[in-house]
């Protein structure tokens, strides 16, 4: 069990420092992807562009050494669910955008779109263990 | 989740690493050369309309900026696609058909569509074109000029 619930870290862990990684690479494409939703204005866009990949790889990092775990869970379930409602309204409004999920590598939206429901499945069975 | 659950110790913890985060994120838009530029409104490319456009001793450049299906049924006679979704495959299509005096228009479906800005943008962020332009009303204002 507890090598099982170790592998569930990595591999949740790892999908969060990968997407961070990508996005801290060329944030300015992170930053367009995000205002591509057109839910809030430019400059929240740029701030929150900046701010949820390092976010993304301090919570992941963080549930793989399970240090601040609880924390880092719900962290990751919160982005999960933000993720997740921004996917819907895009595709509720018929937006052809970039999904946004792992940078411009997995860039068509409704192919990066499973990663919301996906991950915050994964993460909560983490956290209600 | 029973009622016992460490709620308070995880927002705790949370707020811990939504503080480290925030302090990452703030060195990192200041010491990272790829940040964007802080600024309040969206950067945004020229936008032309088409009658001084159509008097141009030279026929820009178009870009269609609209998903490859809309590309495919109809488009500007001798525009290019590029819009974000195949930018690797479409790029060198591109960049064949430039010329270093080139003028480029890009365009979309209409008024309210952004992908032209966006494809304009990328274009004059990652290979530092100038001249570059927007169809204003896009697609919608090309195809009321030329009814099929």
């Amino acid at each position: 069990m507890k090598t099982v619930s170790w592998i569930c870290r990595l591999g949740l862990g790892g999908v969060f420092i990968y997407a961070a990684i990508i996005k801290l690479v060329d944030p300015a494409d992170f930053v367009g992807d995000i205002d591509h939703y057109a839910l809030l204005p430019y400059s929240l866009a740029l701030a929150f562009g900046v701010f949820l990949p390092w976010l993304e790889l301090v919570g992941g990092i963080a549930v793989i050494l399970r240090w601040q775990e609880r924390g880092a869970l719900l962290l990751l379930l919160s982005l999960c669910g933000i993720f997740g409602f921004a996917l819907a309204s895009a595709w509720w409004r018929g937006l052809d955008i970039n999904c946004g999920c792992f940078g411009h590598h997995l860039a068509v939206f409704p192919r990066g779109a499973w990663r919301s429901p996906a991950t915050w499945g994964w993460a909560s069975s983490l956290f209600s263990s | 989740m029973s009622g016992s659950f460490p709620w308070r110790q995880s927002a705790g913890e949370a707020a811990w690493l939504l503080l480290l985060a925030s302090t990452l994120s703030l060195l990192g838009f200041w010491l990272n050369p790829r940040a964007p530029a802080w600024r309040w409104t969206k950067p945004a490319v020229e936008e032309i309309d088409l009658s001084p456009l159509e008097k141009w001793r030279e026929a820009p450049l178009w870009i269609d900026a609209r998903s490859t299906a809309s590309y495919e049924q109809r488009h500007i006679p001798g525009a290019i696609s590029l819009n974000e979704n195949a930018w690797d495959q479409s790029l060198p299509v591109f960049l064949a058909a430039w010329q270093p005096n080139s003028k480029i228009v890009v365009y979309c479906d209409s008024l309210t569509c952004d992908a032209s800005q966006s494809v304009a943008l990328r274009l004059q962020r990652e290979l530092k074109l100038n001249e570059i332009h927007v169809l204003k009303g896009g697609w919608q204002t090309w195809q009321q000029a030329h009814p099929p």
